[in-house]
């Protein structure tokens, strides 16, 4: 019988503890007494602490100044802070993915120019996918590189873009040929864009979360030197799978709202009723084995595999378990009697109620990653 | 599966018996009293209901991991036997140090508030609530509660049989009465934490059962929708049942994946038991709730004829609805684990989870 998907049962080597210790220290060090300082999550001032700390880049080569680490040690850091909620989200995108793109496909010059960089944490990148007219379907997306005497010429309007005010660069996915009838990805290509470049407006959509996150971002005759393509012309779908099974596994797909559980946990400590402990056990539960299916994916990126059908699976679990999870815990607490306005519990769930509508649609909607695992169960 | 240093070879071969006698036929004549001697005769020739006991105690000796791919395999084939209760009571003897007879030899089910006593005269009475099986076991192993502790016994199941009743998936269980049973062997430890290692060992087997039950339908699922046919093409290539079996597969994954973990949390630890375990809870948690959606969405895309008796769908969707009540249920897990959290000194989950 055909068994479709593996996750192996992951068990983290030793070495691995001292590192989330010490993850842990520099969060009580530099994080937590400290915590009230940071407004924002995109926060240049700790990402430069992270740099510093070596939090950054933390499996790239050591020759551009990156940590030389393994896959899973720069997995565990990134629990941690997540865990602690620190402020990471400005080198979040750069960290996770942008730097290995383009440590993968950018020129010598390039890399040795923006990696130490981003290391130290003071490069920040966004990713310029959606368009006003492609989202879940970003094959179809319009905006433009043509070739010229100079380089590359940029027409078009990228939307969605999560960091674009604050990134120093974007990595923007641009139409350099029409789709082939063989292939509808055939066309796009992939282009390191510096965010200062003439011709470039963002301007920041607010979100009913009453911040502006995401922006829009217009380009008109935006010229780049020929130098900035990345990778192969017209390939941008053969140099995404990696990208995306790094983006889709990890665990920020459970843990970007896990305040809110650690309040409900705090709540129930003090009022320990029965109900109360099996509802919150309940949840632990739930999040033990997301976490243990993420683990087995990170094992498998480790291993060097392409673990797409995986990563998308983890991905749609995590995000719909976390978008679900305050108002699991306002349903949970709401009735008490105890719990009433002003109570900091509530304040959470107010907030992350706020966030949790977009979870399942950011880096690939549910229907999306549904689609991909159907082919992966070959369906399709 | 995902566990590691398991035997392919060994997996083959139980995978290959247990699909020949687990059939829809089978399943159903067990439902109807009926004890399948000649494959059950064939199951312990391989060994399969002692692979966890060590040679010196009558057993096989399997590596412990062999014990949970045959009871993952059990649920993957909906095996109507008492495979894996025989394997949970081998384990249990294996921990006792208890030598086992040459028989069915299974887990008398006992709650910490009903233990049998022991007698004056060594004799012991009391009962066992319905037990899986049981009519069929020549002996049983059963906790006792003795003045110098907890023990676990061996006697021959000589008890009375009272108000038959079968589970969710048809299996036979009654309830057993003793008075004045005697003993064939008596382990000589105290056990003082006898109860959660036997709903730790148990919840772990039930768990991968559960897995193996769940793998069994989403193959089944993806099998039929590729082949049935509705509005000129089959169904497979409508996006609702794509989404419908994508979903499931996340179901499955997360029970695969957590009972493998829990399998390998209970080999490490050498089967013993302290503390509620995460790892054991979130599987069996696990288990329950995702079992559960696995059920839902396989009867949603199979239409009416998952609903009847004589598609396959059935005896897995059931034996899912049994195992999960079984050595602790969801819900008694959950606040078993919520507890956990709010007995420690600080609230804080994080290191609960990861460390």
């Amino acid at each position: 019988m055909k068994t479709f998907l593996e996750f192996d049962a992951v068990e983290l080597p030793d070495y691995l503890q001292a590192t989330r210790l010490r993850a842990r220290e520099f969060l009580q060090r530099e994080y937590l007494p400290k915590r009230h300082q940071f407004s924002s999550s995109f926060n240049p001032e700790f990402s430069r602490i992270c740099g510093k700390a070596g939090y950054i880049g933390m499996t790239w080569p050591t020759q551009y100044g990156g940590g030389g680490k393994s896959f899973l040690e720069r997995y565990v850091v990134c629990e941690e802070m997540l865990a602690a909620n620190a402020p990471v989200w400005a080198h979040w995108v750069a960290d996770r993915q942008s730097g290995s793109m383009l440590l993968n496909h950018a020129s010598e010059e390039v890399k040795q120019n923006l990696i130490p960089k981003i290391v130290a944490g003071e490069c920040y990148f966004c990713i310029g996918l959606s368009e006003p007219d492609s989202g879940s379907d970003l094959f179809s997306a319009k905006a433009s590189a043509k070739k010229s005497s100079e380089g590359w010429v940029l027409n078009g309007t990228k939307l969605w873009t999560s960091g674009a005010q604050i990134s120093h660069y974007m990595i923007a996915l641009m139409r350099t040929d029409k789709p082939s009838k063989e292939n509808r990805r055939h066309g796009l290509s992939q282009f390191l864009v510096p965010m200062d470049t003439p011709g470039i407006s963002v301007r920041p959509v607010k979100s009913l979360a009453g911040g502006s996150e995401f922006n829009e971002v217009h380009f008109d005759n935006v010229t780049i030197p020929s130098g900035n393509l990345l990778g192969e012309i017209n390939s941008a779908w053969k140099q995404a799978n990696v990208e995306l099974a790094y983006e889709r596994s990890g665990s920020d797909r459970f843990l970007e709202i896990f305040s809110v559980f650690q309040e409900l946990a705090n709540y129930v400590h003090k009022n320990p009723k029965a109900h109360l402990q099996q509802a919150l056990g309940g949840l632990v539960a739930d999040l033990y084995s997301l976490r243990q299916m993420s683990l087995s994916v990170a094992l498998m990126l480790e291993q060097g595999k392409t673990p797409m059908v995986e990563a998308a699976l983890v991905k749609d679990v995590g995000t719909l378990w976390q978008q679900a999870l305050p108002e699991r815990v306002r349903s949970i607490v709401g009735g008490e009697t105890d719990f009433d306005d002003q109570h900091q519990l509530r304040r959470e769930i107010d907030g992350m109620l706020k966030i949790a509508p977009k979870l399942t649609i950011q880096g690939g909607t549910t229907e999306i990653l549904r689609g991909i695992i159907a082919r992966g169960l070959g369906l399709r | 599966m995902g566990l590691s240093g398991t035997d392919t070879l060994l997996a083959d071969a139980v995978s290959k018996l247990l699909g020949n006698i687990s059939t829809n036929e089978s399943c159903l004549a067990v439902e109807k009293g009926y004890w399948p001697s000649s494959e059950w005769a064939k199951v312990v020739e391989m060994g399969l209901p002692i692979a966890w006991l060590p040679e010196e105690l009558g057993g096989v000796g399997l590596p412990p991991a062999e014990g949970f791919t045959i009871a993952r395999l059990v649920g993957r084939y909906a095996t109507p036997l008492p495979i894996a209760d025989a394997l949970i009571a081998s384990a249990i003897a294996t921990r006792a140090k208890l030598k086992l007879p040459d028989a069915l030899v299974l887990l008398g089910n006992i709650t910490p508030n009903e233990a049998l006593v022991i007698n004056s005269d060594e004799t012991i009475s009391g009962r066992c609530r319905a037990t899986l099986f049981a009519k069929h076991a020549q002996y049983l192993l059963i906790p006792l509660e003795t003045l110098t502790g907890s023990r676990i016994a061996l006697i021959e199941n000589s008890g009375s049989q009272s108000t038959p009743e079968n589970n969710m998936a048809g299996e036979p269980r009654c309830e057993l009465v003793f008075e004045k049973a005697k003993w064939v062997a008596i382990s000589a430890e105290d056990f003082p934490d006898l109860h959660n290692i036997i709903d730790d060992i148990g919840a772990v087997v039930r768990s991968q059962q559960i897995a193996g039950a769940s793998e069994a339908i989403l193959s089944m699922c993806v099998n039929y929708v590729n082949q049935r046919e509705q509005f000129g093409r089959p169904i497979a290539k409508f996006q609702a049942i794509q989404q419908h079996l994508a979903a499931m597969a996340g179901e499955v994954a997360g029970i695969t994946c957590s009972a493998d973990v829990a399998s390998r949390t209970l080999i490490k630890n050498n089967f013993n038991s302290s503390d509620v375990d995460i790892a054991i809870a979130s599987a069996k948690v696990r288990a329950g709730t995702s079992g559960a959606e696995v059920i839902r969405i396989a009867h949603q895309v199979h239409g009416a004829i998952g609903f009847t008796e004589e598609y396959d769908l059935h005896r897995f969707t059931r034996r899912i609805w049994s195992w999960r009540e079984e050595f602790g249920n969801e819900m008694a897990w959950s606040r078993r684990l919520g507890q956990r959290v709010t007995n420690n000194k600080t609230s804080q989950l994080w290191p609960l989870i990861c460390d």
